[in-house]
């Protein structure tokens, strides 16, 4: 019987041959088996795809939003392309990060792994072992959807979870404990775990404000020497910086302390301040007591006092780190103006007639546009702005919405039209939308069909060919010209009501929508 | 309804109003979806998953690329799918080719009302072997273009279709003596 039932689905979509389908209906009981056949795939049709509406807003109230990009900030665009150097490290070792506990650790240099030299990457489960890194060495820690990167001089240990030991560490994951010295610092998004000395952090913040590209953020950080030894011996304490989503600090009992992109919080410190990164402590390192005080904006000296508390290289240094922060803040913003202002050039998509170079790129690129009418039936919108605008009247409203109207009905005719030459149930098809007819006709369709129809479309009206008979051609193929057609047509019938300045202008105001359908299937293959 | 060029732009930049407006487009029919074709039982927490992830990724959406955006958000949906069941290493449906026929339940003789066929048909469907129910309910219940759910199932098109008609043949069986009694129209043969 099932048998039977898949030679009717096959007879259905059409891919018998012309003798198989005889031979089929020529079997009893394939009338009814046909009804039943049609009876199923009319309940899959009413199957309801919808939520009633206390259980969506229930499930809308769940739904965490992601941070809202922001563009302006200087420090928000060191912070992106943080991010995005980061992301763009590690990509390559995404891909072959182990599920559940384990980690892959890929060394790079002088690296061991519980005191053994290691030079190609490895897994490592959820036991207890260490990864120390040699000065000029670095090693990356994967696991799904966690990256960790540690540079030279660090040490990881797992026992239970990460534990930061000594050094500094990038971590990227959606989330992530890793423990250091007596707290635990939880990662979501890109933050910079670090236990330097304070000459340490200056070069961390450093790095993440002079970085300009991947490739060179990736180089820096993996040159960052950190001294390991001497940040023991000076008893280095607990840095995070947020440099994109969000991280917390729990220390021991105490409830944790949330930072957001752009903060940074250390050991002692009762909130997160925003980070400022200066240049100074590179510049000057033998002052190493103010120096830790000089990467916070916050605690930046400003005062007559304050500076007169500062040695003669400090004060040259600073002056020379902010020279440095000015400069790169206004190449930040010429970069930033040059990108609006590059949008702003970019041509807004046409929706009025195509031109010639447009029909010629989509066919070069195998797609097909189909705007024509509003599929989904509903009332032909039309913004309060675009009617002051354009200064339409009432009854040119109202005409507006009769030509989109009766080219919505005139598809939709035509498209049950072609359902049926299918095989398609009229009874059954009354209660389809108008896009679900379309989308069974291309379903339905043969393997090629499709991309056909769209090529051969799309080469026509680019003039590449000639024109074939509209009579012609697989239903999928009617199916589309029905919408170059209706395009053509509803174009032509406004050209006549406003005119075709008025026209172009309504079609292609910001505030007119659209039921714009692009099909790309890709060139012909040679 | 696909939602217009300059919503998907202020959904890119991250609007939260553009936010509002995918999702309520979305979350029903992405909900439909993961009730039917991912693990029973927590379609609600998938979905939020599933519409968190969507609104990480949808800056990647491209309104002149190759594809309309529900065909986007699908096939997002249907690769996210497949990870889960990766991740999880679900254990969806029994592998019985789903040709069991209905029991001859009391009633079942009787004329069948509409929302009687519905509740076999989703009971049928669950049954159906994994493979089957998740190409059947993206491209006959959710409208899915072939090619697209042949390219994320890494597929031809052709094993696709093959997959569909086993899928509704098995269902036509299980639903066979409900299918009969369903009321002639008039122009049945």
């Amino acid at each position: 019987m099932s048998e039977e039932f898949e030679q009717l689905s096959r007879y259905r979509a059409g891919e018998l041959t012309p003798e198989a389908s005889r031979a089929l209906e020529a079997q009893p009981g394939f009338a009814e088996r046909l009804r039943q056949l049609q009876s199923l795939d009319a309940a899959v049709e009413a199957l309801p795809v919808g939520l009633p509406d206390p259980k969506l807003e229930a499930l809308l109230a769940r739904v965490r939003r992601p941070e809202p990009k922001r563009r302006e900030a200087g420090l928000n665009l060191r912070v992106g392309l943080v991010a995005a150097a980061v992301a763009a490290g590690f990509l390559g070792w995404t891909l072959l990060a182990p599920d559940g506990e384990r980690w892959v650790v890929v060394p790079s240099g002088e690296v061991q792994i519980d005191g053994r030299a290691v030079t190609a990457p490895s897994s490592q489960g959820s036991g207890q072992w260490a990864v120390a890194v040699g000065p000029a060495g670095s090693a990356q820690l994967v696991q799904q959807g966690a990256q960790v990167l540690v540079p030279g001089g660090g040490r990881l240990s797992h026992r239970k979870g990460l534990s930061l030991d000594r050094g500094s560490a990038l971590v990227r994951a959606e989330e992530l404990t890793l423990r250091a010295s007596s707290a635990a610092v939880t990662v979501n998004g890109v933050s910079v775990v670090s236990m330097e000395p304070s000459e340490g952090v200056a070069r961390v913040t450093q790095l993440l404000s002079t970085t300009t590209s991947g490739e060179l953020m990736k180089t820096q950080w993996m040159k960052l020497s950190t001294v390991a030894v001497t940040a023991a011996a000076l008893g280095g304490g607990l840095t995070l910086f947020v440099v994109d989503g969000h991280a917390s600090v729990r220390q021991g009992d105490g409830a944790p302390l949330v930072l957001q992109a752009g903060e940074q919080w250390k050991t002692g410190d009762a909130r997160p301040t925003p980070y400022r990164p200066a240049k100074v402590a590179a510049a000057a390192p033998s002052a190493a007591p103010g120096a830790a005080a000089l990467t916070g904006e916050s605690t930046r000296p400003t005062g007559a006092a304050d500076l007169q508390a500062l040695t003669q290289p400090q004060l040259v240094a600073m002056v020379e780190g902010l020279r440095d922060e000015k400069e790169s803040l206004l190449k930040q913003r010429e970069a930033l103006k040059k990108k609006v202002e590059g949008e702003d050039e970019r041509p807004a998509r046409n929706y009025y007639r195509l031109a010639q170079e447009e029909l010629l790129a989509s066919a070069k690129k195998g797609e097909l546009r189909l705007r024509g009418p509003q599929l989904s039936g509903m009332e032909t919108k039309i913004d309060d702005k675009v009617r002051d605008e354009l200064g339409l009247t009432a009854s040119e409203i109202a005409r507006v919405r009769e030509i989109f109207e009766a080219s919505t009905a005139r598809t939709r005719t035509g498209l049950l039209a072609l359902y049926q030459e299918i095989g398609g149930d009229p009874n059954q098809a009354s209660t389809l939308g108008t896009e679900t007819i379309f989308n069974e006709l291309r379903a339905k369709s043969l393997k090629d069909d499709f991309p056909d129809s769209v090529r051969t479309l799309a080469d026509e009206r680019a003039g590449l060919i000639a024109p074939r008979d509209p009579a012609a051609g697989p239903p999928v193929m009617r199916a589309c010209r029905l919408f170059i057609v209706e395009d053509e047509r509803v174009i032509s019938e406004l050209e006549k009501l406003l005119g075709p300045r008025r026209s172009e202008e309504f079609l292609n105001h910001p505030k007119t929508s659209h039921n714009d359908h692009t099909f790309g299937v890709g060139p012909r293959k040679p | 309804m696909e939602l217009d060029r300059l919503t998907v732009e202020r959904l890119r930049r991250g609007d939260r109003g553009a936010q509002d407006v995918f999702l309520r487009r979305y979350a029903p029919v992405l909900h439909a979806f993961v009730r039917r074709a991912g693990p029973a039982g927590d379609a609600d927490d998938l979905t939020q998953e599933l519409l968190e992830k969507l609104l990480t990724v949808v800056s990647r959406f491209e309104f002149d690329g190759p594809a309309i955006l529900t065909t986007w958000v699908f096939t997002v949906a249907h690769r996210w799918l497949l990870d889960e069941k990766k991740r999880r290493h679900l254990q969806l449906a029994p592998l019985d080719d789903g040709l069991e026929v209905a029991d001859g339940r009391p009633g079942a003789d009787v004329a069948v009302h509409q929302h009687q066929l519905d509740a076999a048909l989703e009971a049928a469907l669950a049954r159906l072997p994994e493979a089957q129910r998740r190409v059947f309910v993206l491209t006959q219940v959710h409208g899915q273009p072939l090619e697209a759910v042949a390219e994320v199932e890494q597929v031809p098109v052709g094993t696709l279709k093959s997959r569909l008609h086993r899928a509704r043949a098995a269902l036509a069986v299980t639903l066979q003596p409900l299918l009969a009694q369903t009321p002639r129209r008039a122009g049945d043969a």
